[in-house]
């Protein structure tokens, strides 16, 4: 759906600064029909900038997007009619009505006029506004303004939607209502590119994920296979029944275990052995007198990989 | 128009039913109270003197008030708002083209301002049945208000596109200035140009003309009676014609100038705004010499006057299409790299030399000629020396830009700001010394001056010329130097842009 290839977005640093600051660094990128792909980096990184290049809004300074084999730069008008656009902080047209606002945006994208009524309805009803459908727009919670513009980014079924930081300044449940309304339009098919800084609510909902810092994509693709590449080893937790064995000792005795720290009947440490060794290891274990309770392997959260990436630890 | 989805939110934005009926009767009900107590005066209502005249005229200057300055600020806002807000871009991704967004905007921003002018048409009627004036006059002051408007609000909208953050007040005073003063120019011929008021405010004088007859002015051009008097008639090329056409004709091609620029820009990356293409520039610098030329009085005074006026208002025209065609660090950047090694062509590097030199050498090589043709060969007329004015008008102008094109270029904050007020700092020092100070008083010495402001150039005649030949030339070559040398720093400039491998490994040492 989306192919960045060495993208390049150059720009000044503050004067009394030598240099400029790259935004986005020779990125290449491939982002697959139906996929939720997250775009994670801190303050800064070249989301937001990266996120108006694939929309067309911005020129990259050298490189090439296209947005379902349509060239963005060469023909961007055809390449939004693509995409689903929603920036990170925006406004709605308060002296509108709810319908009114989409209905805008309908002819906007050139609908078919006879169509247009009717898809208006169906867009506020899927959002969830259908109460709201003749209030002034002025009158919406944040939430609800959020979700009209939505309503807006979708109002011409794009099978692209590009959404910065779609979450932010939502309430919990406005963000849980988000991630639902996330997962239907992906199960429907729609291939989602969003940033976000609630790296667990994106690890929920991504299928793949990018991680970006000073412009430069640290890893990319699917969460597995950039948790792997990220180099991430087994990290087990083992539990006794009672605390009398010496659970510590004993695993530094034993092949392949590194890093074990002992805790008041329990254990973690780093097991780089298959699925088969580590069920040798428990029943050694076992067969030693330690009664294991519970064994269970520790992966890091996407928050805790991007901070070990964005760190440096890996790279 | 009612089709276009920008024109229609605005009008759904701006004219709710209760808020136009409340507007409606407001206007009804002073209009009521107006036309009540005109009637019970005793003065009468015909006649140029008569209230029914007055009344019109006054409410064409109230219309033209309400479309040119409230449309043209309603224009303002129109773009600017839209980015300040943070929707403009949610617009400039929806298939609208271009052109349904501008004219969207260029109509529906002042869509209010048009319906309170509608509601005006009944007292307006009113006032034209009791003056005994003729309808043909109202429909024409309507038409000059409409297009004279119209070609104002599109320079807003024009202005409103380019408006940084935090300069909308300095954008909105700046326009109403701009109105001020184009209003301000005597409705009567101008001294140098046969043309009457181009302005919206011309409507109102329109609504009380008296006939359509095309005759030759009483006093002869160039006059003082003729420059106050009003104006129904202008010169062209000779011929006198009726103005009402020529003010139509005149406008809407303005109009359609501002909108060309607003039209190719409104959509891009503000980055990489670019008011015309060169070769449209230079299609604009034709059309404004066709028109000063078209309306250029050669009998108003001695030819080397007529040509510094004409020089100077092409200086006007051509610094704002200069501006234009400066490029930015992005823009550079990304014709550096984009261009596959024909970044750094001699044209980029010394761009916008190569183009406006053709553009300033055209706009003044003609004046000269057009100013030999008028009046054939006379003693005081030199075309040679007419020439050099018109190359000397070109180095001048191309090395303050090719100054500008420089600080554009360079690192900082508002470097092209930056820029005009160094210009500005330095030409007022100069202006001081030469003419306060009064060094260079000596007729002798004022060729000096030339290596540092043009006006003297504007005086040059056979006599001056005489004098220090050497010094005039000296003055002449030094300005192509000059420009010389900023090319040669400005090349240097994008140089380092070009090469961001460099750049990069001064940054990371700043760090």
């Amino acid at each position: 759906m989306i192919e960045l290839r060495n993208v390049t977005k150059e720009y000044d640093l503050p004067p009394g600064q030598p240099g400029q600051l790259v935004a986005a660094d020779r990125l290449t990128l491939d982002v697959p029909d139906g996929e939720v792909f997250g775009l994670v980096g801190p303050n800064g990184a070249g989301k937001s900038t990266t996120l108006k290049m694939i929309c067309g809004l911005m020129l990259p300074t050298a490189g090439h997007i296209t947005v379902n084999g349509i060239d963005v730069e060469s023909n961007p008008q055809a390449a939004q009619q693509h995409i689903g656009y929603l920036a990170d902080f925006f406004n709605v047209y308060d002296e509108l009505k709810v319908w009114e606002y989409v209905d805008y945006f309908a002819r906007a994208y050139k609908l078919p006029t006879e169509k247009i009524p009717g898809r208006v309805r169906e867009v506020i009803a899927q959002m969830g506004l259908e109460t709201k459908y003749d209030a002034n727009v002025a009158g919406l919670s944040r939430g609800m303004k959020q979700r009209l513009g939505i309503a807006r980014a979708i109002v011409h079924d794009p099978p692209l939607l590009v959404l910065d930081e779609p979450a932010s300044g939502l309430d919990p449940k406005a963000r849980l209502e988000l991630k639902d309304l996330l997962r239907a339009m992906h199960r429907s098919g729609k291939t989602i590119f969003i940033t976000s800084h609630v790296l667990p609510d994106l690890e929920e909902i991504c299928t793949s994920l990018a991680i970006l810092e000073k412009g430069r994509l640290l890893r990319h693709g699917k969460i597995a296979e950039v948790m792997r590449s990220a180099g991430q080893t087994r990290r087990v937790h083992m539990r006794l029944a009672s605390p009398e064995f010496a659970l510590g000792p004993w695993l530094r005795s034993q092949p392949n275990v590194s890093e074990a720290q002992e805790s008041v009947g329990a254990a973690e440490f780093i097991f780089p052995g298959s699925d088969a060794d580590l069920a040798a290891l428990v029943r050694a274990a076992v067969f030693a007198g330690a009664p294991v309770y519970s064994v269970e392997e520790k992966t890091d959260s996407l928050e805790e990989l991007f901070a070990r990436l964005s760190s440096g630890e890996v790279m | 128009m009612a089709s276009n989805p920008e024109f229609v939110r605005n009008v759904r934005s701006q004219m709710r039913p209760a808020k136009m009926v409340i507007a409606a009767l407001i206007v009804a009900v002073l209009s009521l109270v107006l036309g009540f107590t005109l009637t019970h005066v005793s003065v009468p209502a015909a006649g140029p003197s008569g209230w029914g005249f007055g009344l019109l005229h006054l409410l064409f200057w109230l219309q033209a008030l309400i479309l040119a300055a409230g449309g043209g600020i309603a224009c303002v806002n129109a773009i600017y708002k839209e980015k300040d807000h943070n929707t403009f871009d949610f617009q400039r991704v929806t298939r609208l083209s271009p052109l349904e967004l501008a004219l969207g905007k260029l109509f529906g921003a002042p869509a209010f301002l048009y319906f309170l002018c509608l509601c005006m048409v009944p007292i307006v009627i009113f006032a034209a049945v009791q003056g005994q004036q003729r309808f043909s006059f109202v429909i024409a002051a309507y038409a000059v208000l409409l297009v004279g408007s119209l070609a104002f609000q599109a320079l807003c909208l024009l202005i409103s596109l380019l408006t940084a953050r935090g300069s909308h007040t300095t954008a909105i005073i700046g326009v109403l200035i701009i109105l001020g003063l184009f209003s301000n120019i005597p409705s009567g011929l101008s001294y140098f140009f046969q043309v009457g008021s181009l302005s919206p405010f011309y409507a109102a004088q329109v609504s009380m003309q008296g006939d359509w007859t095309v005759h030759e002015p009483s006093a002869p051009w160039g006059d003082l009676e003729a420059i106050v008097a009003p104006s129904t008639v202008d010169e062209l090329f000779g011929h006198t014609v009726r103005h009402v056409p020529v003010f139509l004709i005149v406008d809407a091609l303005l109009a359609a100038w501002f909108l060309l620029a607003t039209i190719r820009n409104i959509k891009r990356d503000p980055e990489q705004y670019e008011l015309y293409s060169p070769l449209q520039s230079l299609g604009l610098v034709a059309f404004i010499n066709l028109v000063l030329l078209a309306f250029v009085n050669w009998r108003s005074g001695p030819l080397i006057d007529i040509q510094a006026a004409l020089l100077t208002a092409n200086g006007g025209i051509l610094g704002a299409v200069g501006l234009g065609l400066l490029r930015n660090r992005d823009r550079t950047r990304r014709l550096l790299r984009a261009d596959k090694g024909g970044g750094e062509s001699w044209i980029n590097l010394a761009w916008p030399f190569p183009f406006f030199f053709i553009a300033t050498a055209g706009a003044g090589l003609p004046v000269a000629g057009a100013a030999t043709l008028s009046r054939g060969a006379l003693s005081e007329w030199s075309p040679a020396l007419a020439v050099f004015r018109s190359l000397f008008f070109a180095a001048w102008m191309l090395r303050d830009l090719q100054f500008l094109q420089w600080m554009v270029l360079r690192r900082g904050k508002r470097p092209l700001m930056m820029g005009v007020l160094y210009l500005t700092v330095f030409y007022v020092s100069v202006a001081i010394l030469v003419y306060g100070v009064g060094i260079f008083r000596d007729a002798d010495r004022v060729p000096f001056t030339a290596f540092f402001l043009p006006t003297p150039i504007y005086d040059l005649d056979q006599t001056a010329w005489m004098t220090r030949p050497a010094i005039w030339g000296a003055a002449f070559v030094a300005q192509w130097v000059t420009t010389g040398l900023l090319i040669y720093a400005q090349r240097n400039t994008i140089l380092e842009l070009g090469h961001p491998a460099a750049a990069k490994a001064v940054a990371a040492t700043a760090e």
